[in-house]
């Protein structure tokens, strides 16, 4: 475990600048439309700060894996250190990104007309719902990222062009069946959704975020047997 | 510690069979040269000893325990690619100190040192560095390691003839400050020779000899004269690589040099001469 919390380090410290430039930029957008926002008495707003993380963190999943991974392999890491270690990392990253975002949110809707993702989404929520809501979702995009790089870390050419245009075949037999059933599975699926984000649990973030790990275990779990047996490759 | 035992290693590609039934242990303390053709099964070898591929068939083993994903072992071995792996991106300096994190006893000021000896400039990113400075780099992180197991792949890619002899007085000094088990695979096997105890050789994935160096070479001898005359020495020896430049054959007899028989050398006016490890190695793998 010693190693995992090296490798754990290693993977804060590869992702760190990337975070400090993503807040730079937010902090200055944030300042610009604050101030903006006071002159112009409140006709400048600003929004969307958890999906630029939740976007930031899935990108930052989907370049985790090939350059971290070679060095470990540089330094005789066990795959399994490296794994553990890096789940720690995301699981602290997106920690601290929700706290980070729940605390902005709360300054900027003390100042503009300003409401965070989850308040749009769910109506109202606590700060500490908000907080373990953004928590759950940063995670589980952060982990989507990794299982995405790995899948193709993994495949060979023949894979990745199938694994590619798997999507797309989706959605198309998806719409195919839509139109043959009526939206049947549409509506099962919208209906799934808002079971597991909580909705048609009387708006219950605790719920959607209950889905947003459980959803990330699994990724995890498949990301465990995509780097069992991982050979190091250019 | 470090014994490594190789037991009926087999590593297939696909359909390709890199390496087929190897068995041999190395002992502690000692260091060899792993030498083989290009393709022979040298890299998939030190990337199996490494757990950085796994085997089709068979086990390694370090001081008993199988090295699969076991923490405890890969901790004790130092594996220098010819493949670079670090980011292109960090400074030297920089991998320095976390090769610290993941080596405790990595000696960063030995490794400075180092640097500073083959005029290494520390502060350059990885990137930046040519294909020597970037061998000198990986050998200069692999000697200050300080594990029980070293592990060279290609050590002296793009190096030239003085940073190449500066590496190999670098490595015995290391290796006799503090007596380690170190591998070297390369092919430039005259130069490193004079650095070896002991010699693997590999051919198509399949082992040919595992014997010190000093018994491989006493185990043949070299002869030189007229074609016709050198025929009618080696008949009946073992013998391999004949060469002959004009009327000028040159044969290594595989027989103890305490064998030969210089009474019918000198009725045939022929000469012996001690065999070089590298055309040793070019017969038996040719």
């Amino acid at each position: 475990m010693n190693t995992a919390f090296k490798v754990t380090k290693y993977q804060l410290y590869y992702s760190y600048k990337g975070v400090m430039a993503f807040y730079a930029i937010i902090f200055l957008i944030a300042s610009a439309t604050a101030v903006l926002s006071i002159k112009a008495s409140g006709k400048v707003t600003f929004g969307g700060l958890g999906a630029a993380t939740v976007i930031f963190l899935f990108i930052a999943g989907l370049d985790w894996f090939k350059s971290s991974f070679k060095f470990t392999m540089a330094n005789n890491v066990p795959r399994r250190e490296f794994y553990y270690g890096t789940m720690a990392a995301f699981v602290i990253l997106a920690a601290f990104m929700a706290l980070v975002d729940t605390v902005l949110s709360g300054i900027l809707s003390l100042i503009i007309s300003y409401e965070s993702l989850v308040v749009q989404l769910y109506g109202s929520s606590t700060y500490l719902a908000g907080l373990l809501w953004s928590f759950g979702l940063y995670t589980l995009f952060v982990c989507l990222g990794w299982f995405i790089t790995m899948i193709y870390y993994r495949a060979n050419k023949l894979m990745k062009i199938i694994i590619t245009i798997i999507p797309f075949v989706t959605g198309i037999l998806f719409g195919y069946i839509e139109r043959q059933t009526g939206g049947v599975m549409s509506r099962a699926i919208l209906d799934f959704i808002g079971r597991a984000m909580g909705f048609a649990y009387n708006n219950n973030t605790y719920m959607a975020t209950f889905s947003f790990l459980a959803a990330a275990a699994v990724l995890l779990s498949f990301c465990f047997l995509l780097i069992r047996r991982v050979p190091v490759k250019d | 510690m470090n014994t490594i035992e190789i037991k009926g290693i087999t590593k297939y590609y696909g359909d390709v069979k890199a390496l087929d039934n190897v068995t041999f242990t190395m002992e502690k303390g000692k260091i060899y040269g792993l030498l083989g053709r290009n393709g022979a099964g040298k890299t998939t070898l030190l990337n199996l000893i490494t757990n950085r591929i796994f085997p089709t068939e068979g086990e390694i083993r370090i001081e008993g325990g199988s090295i699969y994903e076991n923490d405890k072992m890969l901790r004790n071995i130092f594996y220098m690619t010819e493949k670079n792996l670090y980011p292109g991106d960090e400074k030297l300096k920089n991998i320095f100190k976390w090769t610290r994190q993941f080596y405790p006893a990595f000696d960063i000021d030995y490794a400075k040192g180092l640097a500073e000896k083959f005029g290494l400039n520390i502060n350059k990113k990885v990137k930046d560095l040519s294909t020597g400075y970037g061998s000198i780099f990986k050998a200069v992180t692999a000697l200050a390691s300080n594990t029980g197991i070293i592990i060279f792949d290609e050590p002296i890619l793009g190096l030239d003839a003085n940073h190449r002899d500066m590496l190999y007085k670098e490595l015995l000094a290391n290796y006799s400050q503090n007596p380690r088990t170190i591998i070297i695979s390369t092919h430039l096997i005259e130069e490193v020779a004079q650095v070896l105890e002991e010699v693997v050789i590999i051919k198509e994935g399949k082992l040919v000899t595992k014997q010190p160096v000093e018994e491989l070479l006493s185990g043949a001898y070299t002869v030189t004269g007229e074609a016709s005359r050198v025929n009618r020495y080696i008949e009946g020896k073992k013998h391999i690589g004949g060469e002959t430049i004009g009327n000028v054959k040159t044969v290594i007899v595989l027989e103890d040099i305490n064998n030969k028989n210089k009474a019918l050398a000198k009725e045939l006016g022929i000469d012996f001469s001690k065999v070089q490890l590298q055309r040793l190695f070019i017969s038996l793998t040719n």
